[in-house]
């Protein structure tokens, strides 16, 4: 007798019904699953219409694929692409004399070809890598990232709502932009994964200059500056404390600034006096009324972030109101400002930053290196 | 003749006229015989178009043999009748293309294909052969269903499928059966490459 029939056995237009009702996850996983499953969907290249989210890390040595999914019965599923000795691992699958970024492109392509709907997210950029790895990591993502441009100069911009941008060089983010279609997009973030691993403390500033004149950062509505690295001498903050010159822009609600093992803390206190507890947020710190019509109030408290030597800066600003009366640039709640200090020089680190259109800071002006697009 | 495999057709003589009451035999290949309302037989486009060629009079099922579908087991067509009763008189869906289709699978459904995965592939094989197009959404729709959140491997063991290693090795013993020669060329061959020649000549 001969043996059941299986998956394979089935006619291609029975294979397509099935294929139409799996969902991109399952149907990738069953990609890796034998021979026959492979070709022929790399053949029937099969419509991905329930994508929602798409997350790319690159690592030195691996490559993370997360996707997440609009399907009733997929979550989200990460696929890791490794370097192996004498080839590559994808999943748990080896495959000998292959190499993990060729296959994690071929897998790339086969999604970005087959995606008919826009993306909720799309993030991609190098992994926050703890060792020494990182030039490496820098190459595979430049490498990624030229192919990835090279990809969609042929073909439609992709659409996506956010794009997640964790990169720290404009060349690297001006690879990105151009293939994304800015009708769609509303939401930009870009984080520098270089900060919190103490062996890149030397993390170069970003240059926004071209970036900022591509169409795709003028249509954002959000934007989101993160963990950005501006090199400041710590005296060049202090000051802006007794200026308090920012108590003056109507477009601060609250401002406050957290601190961890903070060398110049004395410094601190001799430009703002004793430290109080606020009850309601149960934390020490200064906090300032700022005299506008909003009541707002002007903070600074004690650091809850986890990294040590670490000096951060908050302040938030809600503009929802004001945003209708501002033709170009204004603060949106709430962008968090930081410091990183080290020996000789305390780090302003944006943690995250994000603004729309027209807004003017006179005082963040002063020691931020990119101030001056801020304020067109 | 397993006459008693055949489902029991519900019809009410009073309410419903004679030519509703019609009703044909076909047999499976291995000899298992059904009888099937003509309303049930809609269901699927390729029997309907085969009796209404056949253009049989209710004698003629009695008397002629029955309608054999000759690569369809007993066990599997059975479930495809039972499935044709239950859903008889159903519109059958268009595929127009203009909406996705959600598919969701009505309990008699899933019961009736609360089978082993051999049986089901052959019952999609059968919805897909006879063209009943409802059965063949929720068959494929449950092969979907098996497939959701798990790795390569365990799919390979749900829709037993050989790894590329084992068909790799099948597709070797199968032509070393062939030519015991084969082996023997392949692996000079190896051979010769790993010595870093370039071609085998």
């Amino acid at each position: 007798m001969s043996p059941p029939p299986t998956l394979t056995d089935m006619p291609s237009d029975v294979m397509d019904v099935i294929l139409e009702k799996l969902g991109f996850v399952a149907i990738l996983t069953l990609r890796k699953v034998c021979r026959d499953l492979r070709n022929y969907i790399d053949d029937a290249k099969p419509e991905f219409d329930d994508i929602s989210k798409i997350s790319i890390d690159v690592c030195d040595e691996n490559i993370l694929l997360e996707i997440g999914s609009h399907h009733e019965n997929t979550k989200s599923t990460v696929i890791s692409y490794s370097k192996h000795l004498t080839g590559c691992l994808v999943g748990e699958k080896f495959f000998e004399k292959e190499n993990f970024q060729k296959i994690f492109f071929d897998d790339f392509k086969i999604i970005f070809s087959s995606l008919n709907k826009f993306l909720e997210e799309f993030e991609i950029g190098r992994d926050k890598d703890q060792g020494r790895g990182v030039q490496r990591s820098e190459n595979i993502l430049n490498e990624f990232l030229k192919q990835f441009q090279f990809f969609f100069s042929t073909k439609k911009p992709l659409n996506l709502k956010k794009l997640i941008l964790k990169m720290c060089s404009a060349s690297q983010i001006l690879h990105v932009l151009p293939s994304i279609s800015p009708k769609v997009l509303e939401e930009i973030e870009i984080f520098d994964p270089s900060i919190g691993n103490p062996l890149h403390y030397g993390s170069k500033p970003m240059e926004l200059e071209e970036i900022v004149k591509t169409e795709q950062w003028k249509m954002a509505r959000n934007l989101k500056i993160g963990q950005f690295l501006v090199t400041v001498p710590v005296k060049n903050f202090l000051h802006f404390g007794k200026a308090v010159a920012f108590q003056s822009s109507p477009h601060f609600e609250s401002f406050s600034i957290h601190y961890d093992d903070f060398k110049e803390w004395r410094s601190l206190k001799d430009v703002f006096g004793a430290p109080q507890l606020n009850q309601n947020i149960q934390r020490i710190g200064w906090f300032f009324k700022l005299p506008t019509p909003e009541n707002t109030q002007f903070v600074i408290m004690n650091n809850y972030f986890s990294f040590s030597r670490h000096f951060c800066f908050y302040e938030s600003a809600n503009s929802m109101s004001k945003r209708t009366q501002l033709p170009h640039f204004c603060l949106i709640p709430p962008p968090f400002f930081g410091f990183y200090q080290f020996t000789d020089y305390v780090y302003l680190l944006i943690t995250s930053l994000r603004f729309s259109s027209n807004a003017s800071f006179p005082v963040v002006n002063t020691i931020f290196l990119f101030f001056d697009f801020l304020c067109f | 003749m397993s006459v008693e495999n055949a489902p029991v057709v519900d019809v009410d003589e009073a309410a419903i006229p004679v030519e509703k009451k019609m009703y044909y035999r076909f047999e499976s290949n291995d000899k298992k015989e059904f009888r099937v309302s003509e309303l049930a037989i809609q269901q699927s486009e390729t029997l309907n178009r085969l009796v209404e060629a056949m253009g049989y009079t209710s004698e003629d099922v009695e008397n002629k043999p029955a309608i054999a579908i000759e690569n369809i087991d007993g066990k599997t067509l059975k479930l495809v009748f039972q499935w044709c009763e239950h859903h008889k008189g159903e519109a059958i869906p268009v595929d127009d293309g203009s909406v996705p289709k959600i598919v969701e699978i009505p309990e008699f459904d899933a019961k009736l294909m609360d089978i082993d995965n051999g049986l089901l592939f052959k019952l999609i094989w059968a919805a897909d052969y006879l063209n009943i197009v409802q059965l063949l959404n929720v068959s494929c729709k449950k092969v979907a269903n098996m497939a959701q959140g798990k790795t390569p491997a365990q799919l390979r063991r749900v829709y037993l499928l050989p790894s590329d290693e084992e068909d790799e090795a099948a597709k070797r013993a199968a032509q070393e059966a062939q030519d015991p020669r084969a082996r023997e060329v392949e692996e000079e061959f190896e051979e010769r490459k790993r010595q870093g020649g370039n071609s085998f000549f």
